[in-house]
């Protein structure tokens, strides 16, 4: 193949960093030293202001417990459904299209639907309303950070699912029939043999909802009300009340949860090309 | 047992997708829902008001602003892709994981960002448009790298033996080869880009705002029929671009 010259070559790649650099590592980079700013120059202020505010701690909880509680509840419910459709190929190939899903769906569309669903007017509690003579609506978890979750686990379900997929295409069909002939089935043919194969996919398929799930917005602004406060849903706060230097701190924050997560992905992705 | 489990499957399915969607569906068709558990009549009533100024304008917006957005994320796209896969040069590994970075950034601290250096740009198209573009590149990206660099070294060469310019090689070999990457890109990127609502929500202003943000406006402070109905559009598009992504077999996105 020809090979370009040094100089050409330069001026042919140059593009790709300057605008990714310039469009988004600078605004970023930006951000992070505003969130050291004030009047009078550099100073701690912002971030001091954040870790003494009640409200911002409780968005970090609520994050966190948002984040791995929809992630904790989402694992075992995804498995169960690529153990169940792992050996019948066509409910499988069509639940591979139905993965992609979360990736082009607008999830607030689904927060207003479920808002239909499991509200206080919801078709659930005018069902049990209409058919037990009851008093009072029996769903009331919607508006809290439990409904958020259900939101979660529903519409991020898929992208949990996908890398195990992916995971078991690659997997010898003959290693479960190996494992069959040896006498192991039910239950203890996919707890030694299947599940140790998928670990990687699993291991991925979980930090991948679990940053998602963390960074997730539209949810918690259709469902949260304003009550539910995680830190995307600070973030906003703070600019519709024009504290930029604020929001910068909450953003600060948002950084290094989704840093310390994808550092742990590209791991597991990378344990995940490299086993066979 | 196989009863067992399809059952769990599609009851899974049902509650998960189905039920949510048809529920979108039939509050843009119900001219009232108020305490029965299905509406009990049925009109195009929220659709016909997406013809008021208002909600036209929204959809307008959208289709340019997502338009432009996805143009340019499939244009880089292309070009990342080419120089990753044709060139060596420094910096290679670290330009694959720049370009998928976005991803895994909250999407409302991106547009923080932008706004800390464009803020004078608030209440254009362009600030959108640059915000929308760096949340669709990964996932325009993807497709497009995989499958240009799966193409044969063998045909460029023999090209190239015969004396095709690069740009031959370019418009005649690779971006044909490329050709399902591309159109899986864009449908995902287009899916993505006019759902989004955590990079436009602080970057909207009083005649540029898109579609996902008259939802959110409808949903909580207007006409919860015209919301659905929107999203009901929103989700036609994503479905679409779904069946192209799997119709070209071009994998997943995730």
């Amino acid at each position: 193949m020809r090979t370009a010259s040094s100089l050409g070559k330069q001026i042919a790649v140059a593009p790709a960093f300057l605008l990714l650099i310039g469009l988004f590592v600078a605004p970023l980079s930006l951000t992070v030293l505003n969130s050291f700013g004030s009047d009078d120059g550099f100073t701690i202020e912002n971030y001091a202001n954040f870790f003494s505010n009640k409200i911002y701690l409780i968005s970090i909880v609520n994050t966190l417990r948002i984040g791995f509680c929809s992630t904790a509840l989402i694992v075992p419910l995804g498995l169960l459904i690529v153990l169940a459709v792992r050996q019948n190929r066509r409910v499988r190939n069509f639940m591979k299209v139905l993965t992609t899903i979360p990736a082009v769906f607008p999830s607030y569309v689904f927060a207003i639907a479920l808002i239909y669903i499991y509200g206080s007017a919801g078709i659930l509690n005018q069902l049990s309303l209409s058919m037990f003579d009851l008093e009072l609506p029996t769903v009331g978890v919607l508006y809290s950070w439990k409904g958020i979750i259900l939101a979660n686990i529903m519409f991020y379900m898929p992208f949990f699912i996908a890398p195990v997929f992916a995971k078991l295409e690659t997997l010898d069909p003959s290693l479960e029939e190996a494992a069959r002939s040896l006498g192991s089935h039910g239950f203890h043919l996919i707890r030694r043999v299947v599940l140790p194969a998928l670990t990687p996919g699993i291991l991925a398929g979980a930090l991948l909802t679990l940053l998602l799930t963390l960074n997730e917005f539209g949810v918690v602004l259709f469902l949260g009300w304003g009550k539910t406060y995680t830190l995307t849903f600070a973030l906003y706060s703070e600019m519709e009340y024009f504290r930029p230097a604020m929001a910068s701190v909450v953003a600060v924050m948002i950084l290094l949860l989704s840093a310390s997560v994808t550092v742990g992905y590209r791991k597991a992705t990378r344990f995940l090309e490299v086993r066979p | 047992m196989k009863v067992l489990r399809l059952s769990f499957v599609s009851a899974t399915l049902f509650f998960t997708i189905a039920f949510p969607l048809a529920v979108v569906v039939a509050l843009s068709l119900a001219p009232r829902w108020g305490y029965e558990v299905i509406p009990t009549e049925y009109s195009l009533v929220w659709w016909s008001m997406l013809r008021e100024p208002k909600f036209f304008r929204a959809i307008i917006n959208t289709i340019i602003v997502s338009g432009t957005a996805v143009a340019l994320a499939v244009s880089f796209g292309v070009y990342v892709s080419y120089i990753l896969t044709f060139l060596q040069f420094r910096g290679k590994e670290f330009l694959s994981v720049l370009v998928m970075s976005p991803m895994y950034v909250a999407s409302i601290v991106i547009a923080l960002g932008l706004l800390t250096v464009f803020a004078h740009l608030r209440n254009t198209p362009w600030i959108l448009i640059v915000g929308l573009f760096l949340v669709v590149t990964p996932i325009g990206f993807r497709p497009i790298y995989a499958v240009m660099r799966k193409i044969d070294r063998n045909l460029i060469e023999a090209a190239e033996s015969l004396g095709a310019s690069r740009l031959t090689v370019l418009t005649r070999i690779v971006l044909p080869l490329t050709r399902s990457g591309i159109v899986a890109g864009a449908a995902l990127a287009l899916g993505l880009s006019m759902s989004e609502i955590g990079v436009v929500i602080l970057l909207y202003g009083p005649s540029w705002y898109t579609m996902a943000v008259q939802i959110y406006i409808e949903s909580q402070w207007g006409l919860i029929g015209v919301a659905a109905a929107m999203g009901t559009l929103l989700i036609a598009v994503a479905s679409t671009a779904i069946l192209v992504v799997h119709r070209l077999g071009a994998g997943t996105a995730v």
